[in-house]
């Protein structure tokens, strides 16, 4: 049987010729799991992408704390060239931009505290680990000095807070103008539905 | 309850109230599932277009997107039309009405794909704890060689030396077996044993490493992962029955270990003089090692079983923006909490 839009809520409705009871005709179910599949997938796809961009800007971050703070860290800067200190330049602005991209569904402060807060955890964690590991294999002879060379990392590094909240910014501008473009679009398309049905 | 492909789950109107149309269903429906006061325009048809009236017989509480916005429709009223006799819900945010009767589906196909989905999905668990008894019995034993390799060093180096004092350079890797197992025995009655050979340094305690607990860091984080996965793979297991399901999995590899551990005590084939030396350290030092690393793994796993669902919907807070975490809401229902983006007075009808 055929089924013609209903004149009251618009929607497919089929009547039984047979006893008079009106059915609504729905779609296969097959098609409705793979519409459910197609969100989770683009859900699941992102939150991988987020995961992954997390993971990977953390061990960058950590990895130019280590390069670039500390007393070596002064004449790895100092033997930089200029091509180099664009690039170490430019991964600071990403690891911001990401936070403040891919975090941008987040309130601002809370998204970039949280950010150094993560970073520091973990640079304790991993500063922990190289002791440990120094210590198990008997290569350390010397005193177990555990808060004094990370405070000394952190504080020679705290200069790239600043090329970390440029990108911050303009991470947040980005996604502020991108779901600000989809929020227009999403209402102006409600609009349209909302005069089509008010029309029929 | 009526559980369909799309993770929603809807109050379920009586069975006499969907054969029937003219049939209200208030009187079951208030039996089994709680109802909301009835609104002031219940029961009153509407003539405008778009709009709908008519009685609330339910409550939506699970995830149902809107078929026209997707916007969540949980915690929606139910209502029995009063022109068709439908039981529809409108959204509140584009208007749209749907109706969610649902009917059976007659042909077998479905029926085959989920049969065929539910094996392979079973396929994967057996796999996935293939896998995790792997890794419990290979990380324990790596663990248990981190700890006892300064025991190990110091052990080939005290051996080496006498060898090298009283063979005169005749002593070679490339000897008959049951000549390097005669050198090893010399030596090891020399010593006096190997728990002699440990106490004349630092005590038995020195057979074990505590530096290299560093190691299991990495390798604990490893197996907690492993336990958050499981503990999103089964989302229809309650935390004890997850603890149980870790618990089996632990002793399977326990049971492994343990064999191994028994071939390696008991063992007295012809062996290189280092395996040798391997073997007679075993009783005091790679056993126990091995149960303190299969132990600190094995907690690593039970408690990412235990806190993994709340780390999920962490992760999936941190990350998804609010329109996109609705496809991901079965981790709040299967654990009985409001999907996300919903407000805390929808979160449960009242009454």
């Amino acid at each position: 049987m055929r089924s013609a839009p209903d004149p009251i809520y618009g929607l497919p409705i089929v009547t039984c010729r047979g006893c008079g009871r009106s059915f609504l005709r729905r779609p296969h179910p097959l098609s409705r799991v793979w519409r459910w599949f197609r969100r989770f997938d683009l859900a699941a796809g992102i939150f991988i992408v987020q995961s992954i961009a997390a993971a990977a800007g953390v061990a960058l971050a950590l990895g130019i704390l280590w390069s670039v703070g500390g007393p070596a860290g002064r004449d790895n800067l100092a033997s930089m060239t200029l091509t180099e200190g664009i690039m170490l330049l430019s991964a600071v602005f990403l690891i911001g931009g990401w936070v403040g991209l891919g975090l941008g569904h987040h309130r601002a402060i809370p998204a970039a505290v949280g950010a150094v807060a993560v970073l520091v955890a973990a640079a304790g964690v991993v500063h922990l680990f190289g002791l440990g590991i120094e210590r198990a294999s008997g290569r350390t002879p010397r005193p177990l000095v555990i808060a004094a060379p990370l405070l000394s990392v952190l504080l020679s590094a705290s200069w790239l807070l600043a090329p970390a909240a440029i990108g911050f910014v303009g991470g947040r501008f980005l996604h502020r103008a991108v779901a600000g473009g989809w929020s227009i679009i999403w209402k102006r398309a409600l609009r349209r539905a909302r005069r089509a049905r008010s029309v029929a | 309850m009526t559980e369909t492909g799309w993770s929603e789950r809807v109050s379920d109107p009586p069975s006499e109230a969907l054969q029937n149309p003219d049939s209200s269903g208030m009187g079951a429906i208030g039996a089994s599932v709680p109802m909301p006061p009835a609104p002031p325009a219940a029961g009153i048809a509407s003539a405008e277009p778009g709009r709908c009236a008519g009685q609330v017989v339910a409550i939506i509480d699970g995830d149902r997107p809107c078929i026209g916005c997707a916007y969540n429709l949980v915690g929606q009223a139910i209502l029995r039309e009063t022109h068709y006799g439908l039981l529809v819900v409108r959204c509140p945010e584009c208007g749209k009405v749907d109706g969610i009767e649902e009917h059976p589906f007659v042909g077998r196909t479905v029926q085959r794909l989920a049969t065929a989905g539910l094996g392979l999905w079973i396929i994967l668990l057996v796999g996935f704890a293939a896998l995790t008894v792997l890794l419990l019995t290979a990380l324990s034993w790596a663990l248990a060689e981190w700890f006892t390799e300064p025991l190990s060093a110091a052990v080939r180096e005290d051996f080496q030396r006498w060898i090298s004092a009283n063979s005169a350079g005749g002593f070679t890797s490339a000897m008959p077996l049951p000549d390097q197992q005669a050198a090893v025995d010399a030596w090891l009655a020399e010593v006096g044993g190997i728990r002699s050979f440990l106490e004349a340094r630092k005590g038995a305690l020195a057979a074990i490493d505590p530096w290299a607990a560093t190691w299991s860091v990495p390798l604990a984080g490893l197996l907690f992962a492993a336990g958050v996965a499981w503990s999103v793979a089964l989302l229809g297991v309650g935390r004890r029955r997850l603890v149980a399901v870790t618990l089996g999995l632990v002793a399977i590899a326990g049971l492994i270990v343990a064999g191994e551990a028994i071939k390696l005590l008991v063992s007295e084939n012809p062996a290189p003089w280092w395996a040798l030396l391997r073997r007679a350290i075993a009783p005091v030092a790679t056993v126990p090692a091995q149960a303190i690393g299969l132990f600190i793994l094995a907690a690593a796993l039970i408690l990412g079983a235990q806190l993994g669902r709340p780390i999920a919907r962490g992760l999936v807070r941190l990350f998804l923006p609010p329109r996109l975490r609705t496809p991901m809401a079965f981790l709040w229902i299967a654990d009985g909490l409001a999907p996300p983006g919903l407000r805390r007075d929808r979160a449960a009808p009242p009454g």
